[in-house]
C-alpha cells in the first residue's frame, strides 16, 4: 500500500511543536498518512536537535560523529520527527507570518505546544486562523491548559510527572519517590493528543466544524492516576513506595539472574501460578509451605520470599528462565535493554523496528509508534527532515509561489536551511 | 451531541488496557457494550482470589459503558454475543476473546465491514504472543524497567499502567482512524495494539542511542540526562523538581537561590549541567533543603524556570489549576456514594465528554437484548439456561 491509500492521506498539519509530546502526536499522525509540516524557527531550533557545536565524539551521532551540520545528525531528533517534511520558517517576521496564515487556509490542523499566550503574542490566535480557514482544528498544548492559575507556568516532561503525582507513587520501597527513566509525560500526552486529533477530524467531517482543543498536559498525565485518585478518596491510600510490588499480587518484581545486570520481572496473579512457579524453579516444597498458601500469606511474607526467590532465580539464564516460567502460565519476561530489543525475535517478527535511509545521518533502524494494521502492511517511513529540507517543495509545490519569491524569502532569511544563529533555547 | 454519537463498540476484556481505550470511546460519545461473563470482568476483582466488588479500575476504566451479562460459554450465549458483534461498528478485545474461543482474526474475516481492535500486552502475533503478564511485564519487556532507578540497584517498575493504558490508546488511534476508511471503503480492519511495544515507543533516546553507536542506556536515577538542576531533590517537606530550563534564564537560579557561585557560565548549558553536576549542587542544595515545595515551585516558576514538586494523591485532588478547569467531576453510584472523578484532558467548545459512573454487573443487559428485538419471552428463557445476566 501507497501512501495514499493511508487513513489520514486527505489530512494537512502544520506542526508547530517541539521537543517530544507534540512531536510524537505528530509523529503518529504522519505515519497513518497525514501530510505533516514540521515548522521550525531557523533562530530557535528543535531543542531536540541538539546542540549547534557538540564536542567531537558525542553520543547521538552517528559514529559519535556530530559532522558539519550536527543538528541534522542527532539521533533522538530524527528518531522522534519520522514522517514530516520539514519547513524552517521565521514566524515571528511578518512575511512568515503572513506566508504561515496562508498555508493555514489550506491546512487542516495546526499543532503548537508553546506557553500558554506565545500564539497570541505572534497574532495567530485562534480567532485569527479561523479568519483564514474557518473549519481549522487548532490543538494548543501548553503544560497546564490556557485557563487557570498555572496557565503560564513551565513544565518538562521530568517535571511533569513529578507534578502529576506518578513519582510519587514510584520509587524503592522505604525510599523517596522517583522519576521514571524517561520523561513519560511527553509520549504519553503525545499519544493521547494523537488520539484527540483524530476524534476532532472525524467531528469535522461529520459537522463541518472545527475546533479548539486546549490541551492540558498536567491534565493528560494525571489521567493516568485514575485508580489511584478513587482509591485514595475511598480511604485506600497507598502506604508507602512498594518498589515493584503490588498490592493485590505476590511475588511481583525484578528478581536477578545469571550475568550482570540481568534480572527477570514475575508476576503471580493466582495460587495456581504460584504452584507452577514452584515447579519450574524444581522448589516444589515452596508450594506446600503455608506461609505462602494464599496471596494474603504471600504478602505477609514477602520479604521472605522475595530472598528466597532471588536466590533461586540467581541460577538461571534469563531469557531460559521467561521462556519456561511463560509456557507454564506464569507472567514473567526479561528485562530487556536497548540491545535486547533489537535483538528479540518478537520485536523482529512484528516489524517494530525499520531501516530508514536519512540523507545526513545515513542508514538507522527506528521504532514503529502506530498500531499494526493487519492484512495493510505500512509504507516505509519518511526520514526525518534536515533543517528547512522541504522549504522549496512546501512554498513552490503545496503553496504555489513562483521560485523567484522564495528566493527572496531564502535572501531575507525568512527561511533557512542553516540556524540563523548560535542562541538557542531548550 | 458528541463525536462518536452512533458508533457501538462491543468490549470483551479483562485487562486496563482495552478497558481505557473503551473508557475514551465511550467518554466520547460511543455506545460501549462490555460484556461481562458471570461474576463480572476480571477487572472488578483485585485478583482472582480476593474478590472486590467496584474495585477503583473498574469504576475508573468503565465509566460511560454499558454492562451486558452474558455466558458467552453456553451456546445460546455465544450466539447473543455473534448478533452483537454483526450489529456492532467496533468490537475491542483483549486476552478475554482467548477465553470466549473468539479468535479475532476470524473473526475479522467472518465480518468483512467490522472494526476488530485488538489490545494484547505482547500483540497478537510475533514468537511471544501468547506469553501473559500485566503492566510490570509490560515495562519489563519493552525496555522502560530497565532505565528506570538507581544505577546500583535493580530496575525499578513506574507505578502508573502507561503501558497498558498506551496499548489502549494506540487501539483507539486505530479505531478512529479505521471508521473514516470504513465509510469510504465499507470495509473494517483488523487493528493489533501491544503493550510492550508502547512501552518500547517512550524510550526517549534509548533506541536511538544504540542505532546510532551501539550505546546501551542504563538506569540514570534521579537526574535527568545526568545534569544537575535538571532532577528531584529533597527540601524541607518532600521532594521538588529543579529543573533550569530554559537554558538562557540559568542565571536567575543564582538570584532566586541568593547563591551567586550559581551564575557561571560554564555551568549553564547541557555540557555543564552534567560535567559540574556536583559543584552544582553543592552551591545549590543548602537552600533547597530550607525552603518548602510550594515556595520552591512558585519562586522557579515565577521566575520563568520549569520547577515542579512531588504532589500526593490527595494534592492533586485539591490542585487550584485542576479545580479551576474542571477537571474533576462528582458522580454518584450506588454501591460506593460520590467521588470525583478524572475527565477529559482538553477542553474543546465543538467535542464534548460524557460524564457516566461506570455501570454494575449486567445493568443494561435487558436494555441491550431488546435493542436485538428480543421478546419478553426469550429474556426470560435465556435467564433460566443461565445465558444472560
Amino acid at each position: 500500500m501507497t501512501q495514499s491509500r493511508l487513513p489520514l492521506r486527505d489530512v494537512r498539519v502544520l506542526d508547530l511543536s517541539r521537543v517530544w509530546a507534540g512531536p510524537f502526536a505528530t509523529r503518529i499522525l504522519g505515519s497513518l498518512g497525514a501530510q505533516v509540516i514540521k515548522i521550525e524557527s531557523p533562530t530557535w531550533l528543535d531543542p531536540l536537535r541538539g546542540s549547534l557545536r557538540p564536542k567531537e565524539g558525542s553520543l547521538g551521532y552517528p559514529s559519535r560523529d556530530p559532522g558539519r551540520h550536527p543538528w541534522n545528525r542527532n539521533g533522538y531528533f530524527n528518531s522522534v520527527n519520522l514522517w514530516k517534511l520539514g519547513l524552517a520558517l521565521e514566524l515571528s517576521r511578518p512575511e512568515g507570518r503572513e506566508l504561515f496564515l496562508r498555508m493555514v487556509a489550506i491546512g487542516d490542523v495546526v499543532i503548537e505546544n508553546f506557553k500558554s499566550g506565545t500564539m497570541e503574542r505572534l497574532g495567530l490566535s485562534y480567532a485569527e486562523l479561523r479568519k483564514h480557514r474557518p473549519d481549522i482544528i487548532y490543538v494548543s498544548m501548553p503544560a497546564f491548559g490556557n485557563t487557570g492559575p498555572w496557565k503560564q507556568y513551565l513544565q518538562y516532561g521530568i517535571g511533569q510527572e513529578m507534578i502529576a503525582g506518578i513519582s510519587w507513587l514510584t520509587g524503592y520501597r522505604g525510599g523517596s519517590p522517583q522519576r521514571s527513566g524517561v520523561n513519560l509525560g511527553d509520549p504519553w500526552t503525545g499519544l493521547q493528543v494523537a488520539a484527540a486529533v483524530l476524534l476532532a477530524v472525524r467531528a469535522r467531517q461529520k459537522t463541518g466544524r472545527g475546533t479548539h482543543l486546549d490541551v492540558s498536559q498536567y491534565e493528560s498525565s494525571v489521567t493516568l492516576l485514575g485508580e489511584e485518585l478513587l482509591d485514595t478518596q475511598r480511604g485506600n491510600t497507598l502506604p508507602d513506595r512498594l518498589g515493584s510490588r503490588d498490592r493485590w499480587a505476590a511475588p511481583h518484581g525484578m528478581y536477578p539472574t545469571q550475568g550482570t545486570d540481568r534480572w527477570i520481572a514475575i508476576e503471580v496473579w493466582s495460587n495456581e501460578q504460584w504452584l507452577e512457579l514452584c515447579q519450574v524453579l524444581g522448589r516444589p516444597e515452596w508450594g506446600e509451605d503455608s506461609r505462602f498458601g494464599s496471596v494474603e500469606q504471600r504478602k505477609a511474607n514477602e520479604d521472605v520470599l522475595d530472598q528466597l526467590l532471588g536466590r533461586e532465580t540467581r541460577q538461571y539464564d534469563r531469557d531460559q528462565l521467561a521462556q519456561r516460567l511463560q509456557g507454564a502460565g506464569v507472567c514473567a519476561a526479561p528485562v530487556m535493554n536497548a540491545q535486547d530489543i533489537f535483538r528479540h525475535p518478537h520485536y523482529k517478527d512484528r516489524r517494530f523496528l525499520h531501516r530508514v535511509e536519512h540523507s545526513e545521518a545515513g542508514r538507522h533502524q527506528y521504532p514503529r509508534h502506530v498500531p499494526y494494521t493487519i492484512g495493510r502492511p505500512h509504507p516505509p517511513a519518511m526520514p526525518a527532515p534536515t533543517l528547512g529540507q522541504h522549504n522549496r517543495f512546501v512554498l513552490e509545490t503545496i503553496l504555489g509561489l513562483a521560485l523567484e519569491a522564495v528566493e527572496e524569502l531564502e535572501q531575507a532569511r525568512v527561511i533557512a536551511d542553516v540556524p540563523c544563529t548560535d542562541r538557542q533555547d531548550t | 451531541m458528541l463525536a462518536l454519537d452512533g458508533i457501538q463498540v462491543v468490549e470483551l476484556s479483562e485487562g486496563k488496557g482495552a478497558a481505557y481505550g473503551g473508557r475514551l470511546l465511550a467518554s466520547w460519545g460511543a455506545r460501549v457494550l462490555k460484556v461481562e461473563p458471570p461474576g463480572g470482568s476480571p477487572l472488578r476483582h483485585q485478583t482472582v482470589e480476593v474478590e472486590g466488588c467496584c474495585t477503583s479500575a473498574s469504576l475508573y476504566l468503565d465509566q460511560g459503558k454499558w454492562s451486558v451479562g452474558i455466558d458467552y460459554r453456553k451456546p445460546s450465549g455465544r450466539a447473543l454475543l455473534e448478533r452483537l458483534f454483526s450489529q456492532s461498528d467496533v468490537v475491542l478485545c483483549d486476552e478475554a476473546a482467548d477465553g470466549a474461543g473468539i479468535d479475532p482474526q476470524t473473526l475479522h474475516a467472518s465480518h468483512p465491514s467490522l472494526i476488530v481492535a485488538v489490545v494484547r500486552t505482547f500483540g497478537l502475533t510475533g514468537v511471544c504472543a501468547a506469553w501473559k503478564g500485566q503492566e510490570l511485564v509490560a515495562q519489563a519487556f519493552g525496555g522502560l524497567a530497565h532505565i528506570t532507578g538507581e544505577p546500583d540497584l535493580e530496575p525499578l517498575y513506574t507505578r502508573v499502567p502507561v503501558a497498558t493504558y498506551g496499548a489502549g490508546v494506540l487501539a483507539v488511534c486505530g479505531i478512529l482512524a479505521a471508521l473514516g476508511e470504513r465509510e469510504a471503503s465499507g470495509e473494517g480492519s483488523l487493528i493489533d495494539a501491544s503493550a510492550v511495544e508502547y512501552a518500547a515507543s517512550t524510550l526517549e533516546n534509548a533506541l536511538s542511542l544504540y542505532a546510532y553507536n551501539r550505546e546501551v542506556l542504563g538506569r540514570t536515577g534521579q537526574r535527568g540526562y545526568g545534569r544537575a538542576a535538571w532532577g528531584m531533590y529533597p527540601c524541607r517537606d518532600g521532594w521538588v523538581g529543579i529543573i533550569a530550563g530554559p537554558e538562557h534564564r540559568w542565571p536567575l537560579l543564582a538570584q532566586i537561590t541568593g547563591e551567586p557561585g550559581l551564575d557561571d557560565p560554564k555551568y549553564g548549558d547541557r555540557h555543564g549541567l552534567v560535567a559540574y553536576a556536583d559543584e552544582i549542587e553543592a552551591l545549590l542544595l543548602p537552600w533547597v533543603v530550607e525552603h518548602d515545595r510550594l515556595e520552591i515551585f512558585r519562586a522557579g516558576q515565577e521566575a520563568g524556570l520549569g520547577f515542579s514538586y512531588v504532589a500526593t494523591p490527595e494534592e492533586i485532588l485539591t490542585s487550584e489549576q485542576l479545580d479551576e478547569r474542571e477537571f474533576f467531576e462528582k458522580l454518584d453510584h450506588p454501591e460506593v456514594g460520590t467521588l470525583r472523578y478524572p475527565g477529559s484532558f482538553f477542553k474543546s467548545s465543538g467535542l464534548g465528554w460524557r460524564w457516566e459512573r461506570a455501570p454494575l454487573l449486567g445493568e443494561q443487559t435487558e436494555q441491550v437484548l431488546r435493542d436485538l428485538s428480543l421478546s419478553d419471552e426469550d429474556i426470560r428463557r435465556l435467564k433460566a439456561e443461565g445465558a444472560i445476566a
